[in-house]
């Protein structure tokens, strides 16, 4: 399966941690401000919509009653009284209403009220209707002229009747052209209301009660639903930002506190190991997870310069024998060489060499080998001052002291006391010749504190060649490398400088 | 007859802005002779009626039950013979006498005529005297009201409602 940590690895690349913290942080903070900000308005709105719905429902259905019993019977005067009239204009925010049913003769009746002139109307009235009345009453006029007198008193009335209804017919078509068009009932699907924010009406359906069968709707000024909307839209909003803006003062305060101790971590952990003081480790007295952090770093740290410093002896002597090593020689003799300059001392190198030592190891084996390794070893060890003097193991049966000395004969002296020494040791070994005991052959070299000039490795040159030439005049001898070799010396200081 | 749970309530016209202060319409003399099309009651005023009763029943008891000291009584409905017809259809009525109801206790005609398609209404005692002035709901304009309010159950001023299955 291949996994793709392009973007992640880009983001690191990015930003920093503290800059992605904050990041994420403030995109979190604002979509959480953003969903509860968003949450609470629906919440507020809808509320107050249906509060506002059920205010509606309940100051209609005062006059639901009456409309639905004027209903049933198809009844257009009922619903026209004066109170009536006064009950509608009453109720707050009505603007308009319908009533469509079917009477209990299944006949439609459907009506409208509208605030502009507080009347009622039949919205079915039509003006065929008014044709027919007049027709009706023309033919009364003409039966006036030549009625009896008894008679004219009915047709008189009946005139009144026909006029009357006339000019109601009339009024009705009047007010529907007029009003009719105003308001439309809308699409309410299975909901009880319709809101329209953009022209700030509410419409509501609320069915006839008791056995008729229809529905009243009417429409509602709504434009107090949307001063709140803007109201509520603004307070959250305001809410919102004050709770984005202290966010993000608290997501920068935290991220520079969780960063901050971390960048002053790092910036203990910079150089050499050995150069940490744990003591001075920062954040190690907090009690948080950082403060963790930096006791459990301060440990670790702890424990590698422990182990350093272990690794660093072990590796100051060799193993085998016990004497310095060839690492300790590197770092250590040029110390003393400064040290004997500073104090204006001799400075000796003295290389010393096991005699046939590779017949001794094949004669005796390794193992013999190593311990008479160790015995040469001690042998030196015990002819040296320990505090001016060191043995070093250089390399296989080779090894060097370097002393610092009042005198170049106490150097020579010194010399030859190790090889002595390792001679009173009486290691036999068949195959060292004549000798028959286990012999060492010994080059020295020195310096004045005077000279300034001369290097160790020269001296080692120069010491190793007086090696050779002991181990060519026989072994088991020292040779002190002399004067005249100032041209090797030479030799050896411009190869140094090279 | 058919329809025998319809009660026939039938006003007298009263002029509504004054000009007719007495019934419309005449009093029929030969009522007698007319077929009785339909029995009902006129209830007591302890009658208690249901909530779901129309509007037409609760105005008609409203306006009637003070009748006969509001003990009730019997209402017997006629039509005049040559209307049959016309009654079963509500009409159109041709001019004339239409119906009569008379609520037998203490004795009240309730007279609905046609003239030119328009009803008018008379309230009489048996004997033929106008008493339309006596109560207000015996008023002309009582009657028009009511018939005119309720055109579901009021066709050309003859009407019927369920009230007896109201109270069935």
């Amino acid at each position: 399966m291949i996994v793709s940590t392009q973007p992640s690895d880009n983001m690191r690349r990015r930003f920093s941690l503290s800059q992605l913290l904050f990041i994420t942080h403030t995109v979190l903070v604002l979509w959480l401000v953003g969903s509860f900000s968003y949450t609470r308005y629906m919440s507020e709105w809808s509320s107050e919509v249906e509060a506002e719905v059920r205010l509606a429902n309940a100051s209609m259905h005062s006059i639901v009653k009456e409309l639905s019993f004027a209903a049933g019977g198809r009844n257009y005067n009922h619903v026209a009284t004066p109170e009536a009239l006064n009950s509608y204009k009453e109720i707050q925010n009505l603007f308009y209403f319908e009533v469509d049913a079917l009477s209990q003769n299944n006949n439609d009746y459907k009506i409208a009220w509208i605030k502009d002139v507080n009347d009622v109307w039949n919205i079915d009235a039509s003006l065929e209707n008014s044709d027919t009345l007049e027709s009706q009453i023309r033919t009364l006029k003409s039966k006036l002229d030549t009625s009896l007198e008894s008679e004219r008193f009915k047709i008189n009335y009946a005139l009144e009747r026909l006029i009357d209804k006339q000019e109601l017919l009339i009024n009705h078509v009047r007010l529907e052209n007029l009003f009719g068009n105003i308001y439309y009932q809308p699409e309410f699907g299975g909901n009880a209301y319709v809101l329209n924010t953009d022209s700030c009406l509410l419409y509501i359906k609320i069915p006839l009660i008791g056995s008729t069968e229809g529905y009243v709707w009417a429409v509602f000024d709504a434009s107090n639903l949307t001063e709140f909307k803007i109201d509520t839209l603004k307070l959250v909003a305001r809410e919102a930002l004050v709770a984005i803006l202290f966010s993000l003062a608290l997501i920068f305060w935290a991220s520079r506190r969780i960063i901050q101790p971390i960048h002053r971590l790092a910036q203990s952990m910079e150089g050499d190991i050995d150069s940490i003081d744990v003591e001075s480790i920062p954040e190690r007295d907090r009690s948080d997870e950082l403060g963790q952090l930096a006791q459990r770093y301060a440990s670790l740290i702890k424990r590698i310069q422990n182990q350093m410093l272990g690794l660093r002896r072990q590796s100051l002597f060799d193993v085998l024998t016990g004497v310095y090593s060839r690492f300790a020689y590197e770092t250590q003799a040029i110390l003393a060489l400064e040290n004997a300059r500073n104090n204006e001392r001799w400075f000796g190198v003295i290389v010393i060499d096991i005699d046939n030592f590779k017949a001794y190891n094949d004669h005796f084996g390794h193992s013999v080998g190593d311990e008479a390794l160790q015995a040469v070893a001690k042998a030196l060890r015990a002819s040296i001052n320990p505090h001016s003097d060191k043995v070093y193991r250089y390399g296989g049966e080779e090894f060097v002291v370097v002393c610092e000395k009042s005198s170049s004969t106490s150097i020579t002296m010194l010399a030859e006391l190790l090889r002595k020494n390792v001679w009173l040791r009486k290691l036999p070994h068949p195959s060292n010749k004549d000798l028959g005991y286990v012999t060492c052959s010994v080059g020295v070299s020195m310096i004045e504190s005077t000279d300034k000039e001369t290097s160790l490795k020269a001296l080692f040159k120069k010491a190793d060649f007086a090696l050779y030439q002991a181990k060519d005049n026989g072994r088991n001898q020292v040779i002190t490398a002399p004067a005249t070799m100032c041209n090797i010396i030479k030799s050896c200081a411009s190869e140094e400088v090279e | 007859m058919e329809r025998p749970f319809f009660v026939l309530v039938f006003g007298v016209l009263a002029p509504v802005t004054g000009s007719f202060a007495s019934s419309l319409a005449s009093y029929p003399s030969d009522w007698k002779r007319w077929p009785m099309v339909n029995e009902t009651v006129n209830v007591g005023r302890d009658v208690k009626l249901p909530e779901s009763a129309s509007l037409f029943v609760q105005r008609t008891v409203a306006r009637y039950s003070w009748i006969n000291d509001g003990r009730g009584t019997a209402v017997h409905v006629y039509v005049h013979p040559d209307k049959l017809e016309q009654y079963k259809t509500h009409g159109p009525y041709t001019d004339g006498p239409t119906a009569i109801a008379i609520f037998q206790e203490p004795g009240i005609m309730f007279v609905t005529e046609h003239y030119a398609g328009i009803p008018l209404y008379g309230t009489y005692d048996l004997q033929g005297a106008d008493i339309s002035r006596q109560h207000p709901s015996f008023e002309v304009k009582a009657c028009m009201a009511c018939h005119e309010q309720f055109q579901d159950i009021c066709v050309n001023g003859t009407c019927g409602d369920r009230v007896n299955a109201a109270f069935r």
